[in-house]
């Protein structure tokens, strides 16, 4: 009995530590954004490898699950002869949740990975004291660019996504399943409204902060070599993954009292 | 000028140096010796002010390192170049924004002055003319050479060793012996080296410190540790083992008893 205790104390400690060490990090990170010179070059880098190269794969991860959904939904609305309202059913669920969870996600596989391999590898390679030797912070030159990056990169990805999605559910709906084009539109335009996409963006904003927090304090805490940098990179997409999905729930809960759905 | 008081320092409660005192004066070129895992890598990262003490005080020009946070240290950090043991180049850039990094980041030079410089410190360690290359299409000893130009192009007042020549063969060795030398000769820098090669301490060193058991057990010339009595000295620096020093021990008991 006593050691399950000082396993589950032990358990909760290490949680304590581990999200202590992130609010540090990301303390760290708002103070160097406050007062330090930004990095133009590095966020312009970080720009294109979080934002420019994850576009295809968001491109079409929304295309299927725009498609996927819409099918779905229309073979249970087509039971009670509601098949237009797949339109509005589709637009609204990925404004408000599918696009910036399966946005979020799969940057955070993409990217979060990338992140926590990069530094992980700089720390156990010494280029982290590198940095620090020639007087330069590390969160500065390596957290603070990403951020910006992410903040930037993160919420147009999740609009290009939703808009994609909703074109590929239209094509399906109208060629493939037979429903009216005029019909499933107007009923789209009437039930989805800007608080639908302005929902869904706030929370990619929310999310973006998290992958990136998450992922350069794995790299940053990273040791132990190449075995180190892989257990770190791991644990970054879980992690981030793990938090986007839970802060999800309480920001849904908390923007429907703000934003009323 | 280096004071060193009572330094201690734990890593998951195993103690690591306890107590260590040393003074290093200005332009003075000290060794610190020792065996593996003894700390001297350890003492000079705190030198460097990249590792925090348990206990115990660190002043460089009478400046206490010990309270001062991350960014408070950068002002000191400055005066300070470090050539760490794989040479720690940053991967990603090339060979002209490796050694260019600092006088980049500082931003007060404008880049015609940058890329002089960059060419007198590759030119002073050798290896002009490979501005464009990256880390990864280098050799070790490039490698280091391209880490002291990177270490001294800010021009240090301190530099800072961690084992310059391991990994290298001994032509590379002496080359980069031969290097620390005339760099610290030519700039006037307090050199500090972390080394277990006696060829290279005995090259580069006017005073060679032996680490021990988390403290500083012998210091002075190399001629003085040469001659010095303390058995573990003599071990250490003619290279015998424990078990090949137990056993000349007990070989002398034993003939000193029939």
């Amino acid at each position: 009995m006593t050691a399950f205790f000082e396993m589950a104390g032990r358990g909760v400690l290490g949680f304590v530590q581990y999200l202590g060490e992130v609010a540090l990090l990301s303390g760290d990170s708002f103070k160097s954004l406050a007062t330090q010179r930004l990095r133009w070059k590095e966020t312009v880098l970080q720009l294109h490898a979080i934002g420019v190269k994850s576009l295809p794969v968001v491109l079409l991860t929304g295309a299927f699950i725009g498609m996927v959904f819409a099918a779905q939904t229309y073979f249970q609305f087509h039971k009670v002869r509601m098949d237009t309202s797949t339109g509005p059913a589709v637009s609204i669920a990925l404004a408000r949740e599918l696009g910036p969870i399966i946005t979020s996600l799969m940057v955070a596989g993409r990217v979060g990975a990338a992140m926590a391999a990069e530094i992980g590898t700089m720390r156990v390679t010494e280029q982290i004291d590198a940095l620090r030797s020639l007087a330069v912070h590390p969160v500065d030159y390596l957290v603070a660019p990403r951020l910006i990056a992410m903040v930037i990169s993160l919420p147009l990805l999740t609009a290009m996504s939703v808009l994609t999605g909703i074109c590929c559910s239209w094509v399906v709906s109208i060629e493939v399943l037979g429903i009216d084009s005029a019909y499933y539109l107007h009923n789209m335009y009437k039930y989805t409204d800007a608080n639908d996409i302005n929902t869904g963006l706030i929370k990619v904003f929310l999310f973006s902060f998290i992958i990136v927090f998450v992922s350069c304090h794995k790299g940053m805490q990273c040791e132990g070599g190449a075995e180190g940098v892989g257990k770190a990179t791991t644990e970054a997409v879980v992690n981030s993954s793990i938090s986007i999905l839970i802060a999800n729930f309480f920001a849904t809960m908390l923007l429907s009292k703000i934003i009323p759905p | 000028m280096i004071e060193i008081q009572q330094l201690c320092k734990s890593f998951k409660s195993v103690p690591v140096l306890q107590g260590v005192d040393l003074d290093i004066a200005d332009s003075e070129r000290l060794v610190i010796i020792g065996g593996s895992g003894c700390g001297k890598s350890v003492l000079l990262r705190h030198i460097a002010g990249l590792v925090k003490p348990d206990s115990g005080r660190l002043k460089i020009d009478g400046q206490d390192l010990t309270p001062l946070n991350e960014r408070a240290l950068n002002p000191i950090r400055r005066k300070i170049g470090v050539l760490f043991q794989g040479a720690a180049l940053f991967d990603s850039l090339d060979v002209f924004h490796n050694v260019a990094f600092s006088l980049l980041e500082e931003r007060t030079l404008g880049m015609p002055e940058i890329r002089q410089r960059v060419a007198e410190m590759l030119a002073a360690v050798g290896m002009s003319g490979q501005e464009g290359k990256k880390p990864a299409e280098l050799s070790g000893g490039m490698r280091k050479r391209i880490g002291l130009a990177r270490a001294l192009i800010h021009r240090p007042r301190i530099m800072l060793y961690d084992e310059p020549t391991t990994g290298l063969d001994p032509q590379i060795a002496d080359s980069i012996n031969r290097l620390i030398l005339k760099l610290a000769l030519e700039f006037n820098v307090t050199t500090i080296v972390v080394t277990h090669d006696m060829v290279s301490a005995y090259m580069v060193g006017n005073r060679i410190a032996m680490l021990h058991k988390g403290k500083i057990l012998v210091s002075g010339a190399p001629d003085q540790i040469q001659q010095c009595s303390n058995p573990i000295v003599q071990n250490f620096i003619h290279g015998v083992s424990e078990e090949a020093a137990a056993m000349k021990m007990s070989r002398r008991e034993n003939a000193s008893s029939t």
